[in-house]
């Protein structure tokens, strides 16, 4: 553990700090949005919007490759892809509800195909792997600026509509004959989810974003009871899981993602079964 | 003309009619009732009334304006079985629910003060702080009653109140509706006889059409029986109804 905490300090590998720092700084857009996204249930969403993102990366690469259209970054291409894929779904669920889960399903399926179609189209070495696990450890200056803003961004939309975020996820008819735009809440809710989602997607891979928008959320609920607390534990947790996970791997020399979300699901399990046998115990005791 | 007017109405989930050709008319400060089988439409018809649904043909007024437009004055307090039972939220702060109204931002010191009133009106002040989750069925009713009245709604629109409540709790509420009926207008869909027979001033009953049945004000005494005879017997019929299923087709709830 001291060598790990050395190396951050030190020079020799300047991409561990990198990594370590993305792993904090994404820690507070992870919490705040996975507690919403775990308190919707709509992780099933933010996985669909997840993989349509890399039907957008494959295309920007191809676009890249194929007109020498420089502009069309990767990153660009998953944020319109991802806006495509959650517009789509907000539309569904306003219209069509009872086929909302089919479309997602098709959404997160059509989202791979086309990705997988434009790589392979696209000569040079491009490794699918690397969009499904990423790699947090080459995680540039550049990489996190773009997370603070990422972070800023979703911490003013959650202040400004938290009350109307929670009245619409917890009884959306009640909030309508409040006289709210539900629906705009909840495509608002969408797009954040699907920003997040896709920021982190070209940089930590999808994985590992599906990983640390629920896992953590789910730690958070099982320790707080409301929303507004549930959201900063969140975050610590992940804060936790991210470091942790990237010293074990450094300690084992073992690939830093798939650690980080194996320590986090073990840590959820593990607190579970321990709320689930602390439970027993006291009804037993009341009988 | 009255508070509530519905002239005319149909409703329809695409081919199914659900509402054929409703009429009344809804005085202010009474207390409607509104019973009938699963699936007869009774939920729709509060639907209508919130401007949560559209009417297929024919209209329904408050005050003589659309729904959507007097949702102000209404206070709607939905079925709670319906809602996810671990949501991390307190007491408060469902009750704050109730006074959301700006598009953004927060609540204001009055929003706060008129909580703390509600919670008193329902009488569970010493829970506003706890999880809504850890309450009995009782008391999350009376959570969302307190939602409701936050908003200082003229009606109080309620969906089986006492679905998944014991008796003795639905005594309690029985009470604290007839309180809250000497300043507010009424509408609660139920299938509980109790509800029925108490202090209602109307009952309405609705299988696709509605049949109106005598009920007598709230002053009654218990002589009442020969009065109530149709309506209680109606609603007996419908409780046969739904856990027996077609047993006993004649009844006054049946009127095609």
């Amino acid at each position: 553990m001291s060598d790990f905490i050395a190396i951050l300090f030190s020079n020799t590998m300047p991409f561990i700090r990198y990594a370590f720092l993305a792993g904090l700084l994404a820690s507070a857009a992870f919490g705040i949005v996975g507690s919403l996204v775990v308190v919707k249930r709509i992780s099933y969403i933010a996985g669909a919007i997840s993989h349509a993102a890399l039907g957008g990366i494959g295309g920007a690469l191809y676009l890249q490759y194929h007109f020498g259209w420089a502009w069309v970054t990767p990153i660009g291409g998953a944020i319109v892809s991802a806006l495509l894929a959650g517009g789509i779904i907000s539309f569904v669920n306003l219209r069509f509800k009872q086929r909302e889960d089919t479309i997602i399903g098709i959404i997160w399926a059509v989202g791979m195909a086309t990705g997988l179609l434009f790589l392979a189209k696209t000569p040079g070495y491009v490794d699918p792997m690397s969009y499904l696990f990423g790699n947090i450890l080459i995680i540039g200056k550049a990489d996190l600026v773009l997370i603070v803003l990422l972070d800023l961004v979703v911490l003013v939309v959650t202040v400004l509509f938290y009350n109307h975020f929670v009245a619409v996820s917890f009884d959306e008819p009640f909030a309508k004959v409040r006289g709210l735009k539900t629906g705009f809440y909840q495509g608002l809710l969408i797009i954040l989810t699907a920003v997040t989602v896709v920021l982190m997607t070209t940089l930590v891979g999808i994985v590992m974003v599906i990983a640390l928008l629920t896992i953590p959320a789910a730690v958070a609920g099982l320790m707080t009871r409301q929303l507004k607390f549930m959201m900063p534990v969140a975050a610590l947790t992940c804060m936790v899981f991210t470091s942790g996970g990237l010293a074990l791997s450094y300690a084992w020399d073992v690939p830093s993602g798939a650690v980080i979300i194996l320590l986090a699901s073990a840590s959820y399990l593990s607190l579970l079964a321990g709320k689930q046998v602390i439970g027993r115990l006291r009804q037993g005791r009341r009988t | 003309m009255g508070l509530i007017e519905a002239q005319g109405l149909h409703f329809s989930y695409g081919d199914l009619m659900v509402l054929e050709d409703i009429t009344f008319s809804i005085e202010q400060g009474q207390m409607v009732t509104i019973i009938g089988p699963n699936g007869g439409g009774k939920t729709t018809l509060l639907l209508l009334a919130l401007g949560l649904l559209q009417p297929s043909r024919g209209q329904l007024l408050i005050k003589g304006k659309k729904p959507v437009a007097m949702q102000r004055i209404m206070g709607y307090v939905p079925q709670f079985s319906l809602f996810d039972p671990h949501f991390p939220i307190t007491v408060y702060d469902v009750v704050l629910m109730g006074r959301l109204s700006r598009p953004f931002g927060f609540y204001s010191k009055a929003d706060h003060g008129a909580v703390d009133q509600a919670l008193a009106t329902v009488g569970l002040c010493e829970l506003a702080r706890r999880p809504f989750s850890e309450l009995s069925g009782g008391q999350r009713q009376r959570v969302l009653i307190a939602r409701a009245l936050v908003g200082q709604p003229e009606i109080l629109l309620l969906d089986e109140p006492t679905a998944n409540v014991d008796a003795s709790i639905g005594e309690h509420l029985n009470e604290l509706l007839r309180r809250l009926n000497q300043q507010l207008t009424i509408l609660l869909v139920t299938h509980d006889t109790a509800f029925v027979a108490n202090f209602t001033s109307r009952i309405f009953c609705i299988n696709r059409s509605l049949a109106e049945h005598p009920a007598r004000g709230m002053d009654t005494g218990t002589a009442a029986d020969s009065l109530y005879g149709t309506a209680v017997r109606a609603v007996r019929h419908d409780v046969h109804l739904e856990t027996h299923s077609h047993v006993d087709q004649q009844g006054s709830c049946r009127h095609e």
